[in-house]
């Protein structure tokens, strides 16, 4: 199986490149035989793909220790899961991951497109194959094949990163992955477009759900990332402004720019290049994010490269993605002339082009913080980095922009709004938002950041809670509809757009739980078993955590485990325990994961952090004064809301996604669908 | 010798898929298929959009009635330009005569595509009833004296293009 995999990877970049040739020259040449095998091919990569991360897979399974990716990323204790998930703890995995997600997604929308937007799939496919075949060429040549066999076979492999090591880390990395290949399509639409001229807004309808699926993966990749930092890197914290993280927002923040202008272009006609432009920035910033991860360029907590000489091959590529679409734009120009402008400042679409702006500047402002260790090196030799503090002075105002411009942009209406409407529409959400900052600072909140984030939120969720009321009662008095069922039919028969306000209300919660983080609390202290630490919430209650001592039970690929049990009162009253700890991993002795202990609430988490154990032999041997210890203990103020934001958010794409029925929104995705042709196009 | 046997066949097989359309000469169609969106549909459909959120906007008092006269106006028009082109793609389904005409705007309509088409049919019937400027087109307000489209005086132009039938 293992061998086969690997053969299968040396046949997929032949087939890839025959593909990608022949949807360019049978698309050219008007060739339909050219053009189907080129779809074949995608088919086979993708065959050939699974033939090889199952090979890749397979070597883990069965310790197959002379391969240097499983000498270097797994052990013979390292339990089942983490095996499996070996294919991207490391670079050549990811690689390979890439590849076999990217083929995924070809299949689907070679696929779903089998019967219809034909004129599109040539260059399409093209497009995708050409991606493809690079990946399998960096895989293959340069230095990274995961299939590379070591001189002699070790009797065990180095391990897996203790920090990997967590059911958080083995979702995230793959969701993430799925965000950034899913983009790919849009992006092989839109180069399709170009290259065949159709540059109506057809290509935005046939990939407006290809859009916001990727963007769906990217938002939970990016959560499951944060809920992975705050359980695992045991500081108490959920975003370093890390450059990976940061990495993984860009895309994020331009797809999510994307999503809005594309909905100028479908209802206006405008914003033309400037969607073509954002297509590819996307999608270029999907791959640098990748190549940052796995390429070593920048010093990151998680950057897991071996190889820096990718990083200019992947450098290379997307320079020559971005000239060769910034020709084809050039070229197309004419053909993407705005048919309307905006007529008024007050408008939905002078809205939609703030948050574009704002949403640009955040991506240009972080990549530019990303980046900045590479510039001062290139210009003085030495690299210097910026930090949270850049990014947070950076990007506060930016988020709080963008947090009033979700609840100014429902209430304006589209092409024009009168003053008069606007003050109105606006008397309500305004008094609850300065209701809300009022009542908390009279209770004693005083934090001024926090007081306008939190008047904010406040704002847009009166303005998201009055459209709703306001859609259904409009519904209602249209379709002579009883309140529920209006209710139901106007989510359903536009989940666009009550799908976005409910993504929307998810946002806000982030926002609500970044700005908790204000009041945020915390206590260092060493103790000897029995002694007491205690802690005020700003809820105004008290913690006392009592320390019973260590216990020192063997974990599975561990060597040893020292747990410190805590337990824990709340304003005297006994509440539960909670326990904290320190790991040593075989072969990672050196290191010890610090194991932290959450106690979560909707409106607080106490989170306990065993900091230091003075005498950690001392304390493995069970030595009875081995036993003090340093604890750190936090109140972290409405951290959950971040999860269950972004439940929410999940809910609101999936809404979105949904494919809906009889709604004129859908005229153009039911024949996407292949379902009947719509009443109205019919007889049109 | 199982292995070689294997990586063979699925070499073989692999091959052997991806250049059959070549070999036996199967075509992918390139063309747009009848049932697909044109540019015309996505720009109707766009239209309509608009028609159903302004109704809605207004409705729920982010429009007043004179812009959301207007805008339906000038969106009825988009629409209505839409629906003739594509008839004059030669749908024969489109006989220039909307589907519904004369229907009110389908307050019981459970489908809001009907509902749109109705409303595009009550513009249509509008634009019959001469409340449409002659010079821009523009879908005016019962008894408006001035075009709010351009703003010429809706009375002078209504005589001028009933003196001369071709101009309306």
């Amino acid at each position: 199986m293992i061998l086969l995999g690997e053969l299968a990877l040396w046949i997929a970049l032949p087939i890839g490149i025959w593909g990608a040739v022949a949807g360019f020259v049978g698309g050219r040449k008007e060739r339909g035989d050219l053009v189907l095998s080129a779809e074949y091919s995608v088919y086979a990569v993708f065959f050939l793909l699974i033939l090889t991360s199952a090979g890749i897979i397979t070597a883990f399974l069965t310790d197959q220790f002379q391969y240097w990716y499983v000498a270097n990323y797994s052990n013979r204790e390292l339990p089942t899961f983490y095996k499996v998930s070996g294919l991207w703890a490391g670079q050549r995995g990811s690689l390979v991951l890439w590849a076999l997600l990217l083929s995924l997604f070809s299949s689907a929308a070679v696929f779903t497109n089998r019967t219809k937007n034909r004129e599109f799939m040539p260059y399409m496919v093209g497009v995708l194959l050409t991606i493809s075949s690079f990946f399998l060429v960096v895989l293959l040549f340069a230095d990274v094949n995961p299939f590379e066999r070591l001189p002699f076979a070790p009797a065990d492999g180095r391990g897996l990163n203790p920090q990997l090591q967590n059911y958080w880390m083995t979702i995230h990395p793959p969701t993430l992955y799925l965000g950034f290949t899913a983009f790919t399509i849009p992006f092989a639409f839109a180069m399709s477009a170009l290259l065949s001229g159709k540059l109506d807004a057809r290509w935005i309808v046939i990939t407006r759900r290809w859009i916001l699926l990727s963007w769906f993966f990217l938002a939970n990749g990016i959560i499951f990332g944060m809920r992975w930092a705050y359980e695992m890197l045991g500081w108490g914290g959920y975003w370093f402004w890390d450059p990976v993280e940061n990495a993984s927002l860009l895309p994020w923040l331009t797809a999510t720019a994307f999503l809005h202008s594309i909905q100028i272009q479908e209802n206006r006609g405008m914003l033309k290049v400037w969607n073509m432009g954002l297509v590819t920035l996307t999608f270029l910033l999907t791959i640098f994010a990748t190549f940052l991860t796995r390429s070593g360029l920048i010093e990151s907590v998680h950057t897991f490269a071996e190889n820096t000489t990718i990083a200019f091959i992947f450098l290379a590529f997307m320079g020559i993605l971005a000239g060769i679409s910034v020709l084809l734009i050039a070229w197309r120009y004419p053909m993407m002339k705005s048919e309307n402008q905006i007529q008024s400042f007050l408008s939905r679409e002078s809205a939609f082009l703030f948050n574009n702006l704002i949403l640009l500047g955040a991506t240009f402002t972080i990549l530019w913080g990303v980046l900045f260790p590479l510039i001062t090196e290139g210009i003085t030799g030495q690299a210097m980095t910026v930090g949270p503090p850049f990014f947070e002075r950076v990007n506060l105002p930016i988020g709080l922009a963008l947090l009033a411009l979700m609840g100014i942009g429902p209430v304006i209406a589209w092409r024009k709004a009168s003053r008069r409407n606007l003050i109105k529409n606006f008397t309500m959400p305004v008094a609850v938002g300065a209701v809300v900052v009022a009542g908390l600072y009279l209770r004693g909140v005083h934090h001024g950041m926090a007081l306008v984030t939190f008047g904010l939120s406040a704002f847009v969720m009166t303005v998201i809670i009055v459209e709703f009321v306001k859609g259904t009662k409009a519904r209602a008095s249209i379709e002579g509809e009883g309140h529920l069922l209006a209710f139901f039919h106007l989510v359903s028969r536009n989940r666009r757009r009550w799908g976005g306000y409910i993504v929307h209300v998810g946002v806000v919660m982030v926002f609500t739980a970044f700005a908790g983080a204000a009041f945020d609390r915390e206590v260092v202290q060493t103790l000897d078993p029995g002694e007491t630490i205690s802690i005020e919430s700003p809820f105004g209650h008290e913690y006392t955590l009592t320390y019973q001592g260590l216990s020192t039970p063997r974990g599975q690929n561990m060597v040893r485990q020292a747990v410190a049990l805590m337990t824990v009162e709340k304003d005297g009253r006994p509440i539960g325990s909670l326990t904290a700890e320190k790991r040593l991993y075989r072969r990672w002795e050196q290191s010890p994961l610090t194991i932290v202990g959450i106690r979560q609430t909707p409106i607080e988490d106490l989170y306990l952090i065993l900091e230091n154990v003075n005498d950690l032999d001392g304390a493995f041997e069970n030595e009875a004064q081995a036993q003090r210890a340093t604890f750190e203990v936090q109140v972290n103020v409405m951290v959950e809301w971040i999860w269950y934001g972004g439940f929410i958010v999940t809910l609101g794409s999936i809404i979105g996604l949904w494919p809906s029925r009889g709604s004129p929104t859908t005229t153009a995705s039911r024949s996407q669908t292949g379902g009947k042709r719509p009443a109205l196009a019919a007889r049109s | 010798m199982g292995l070689i046997v294997g990586v063979t066949l699925v070499s073989a097989g692999v091959i052997l898929f991806v250049m059959l359309p070549v070999l036996r000469g199967d075509w992918a169609s390139m063309e747009r298929s009848d049932d697909e969106i044109t540019d015309v549909d996505a720009r109707k459909a766009a239209a309509l959009r608009g028609l159903r959120d302004a109704e809605y906007d207004y409705r729920s008092g982010k429009l007043d009635q004179a812009d959301y006269q207007i805008l339906k106006s000038d969106l009825a028009r988009q629409a209505l330009e839409a629906m003739q082109e594509g008839g004059a793609a030669g749908d024969p389904a489109n006989d220039g005569a909307p589907a519904v005409a004369g229907a009110k705007p389908a307050k019981s309509s459970p489908d809001p595509v009907e509902s749109l088409e109705a409303e595009i049919a009550r513009v249509r019937k509008g634009i019959g009833q001469g409340r449409t400027c002659p010079g821009c087109g523009h879908l005016n307000v019962k008894k408006s004296r001035f075009c709010t489209g351009c703003g010429v005086s809706l009375e002078r132009r209504m005589a001028t293009s009933a003196g001369n039938p071709e101009s309306s």
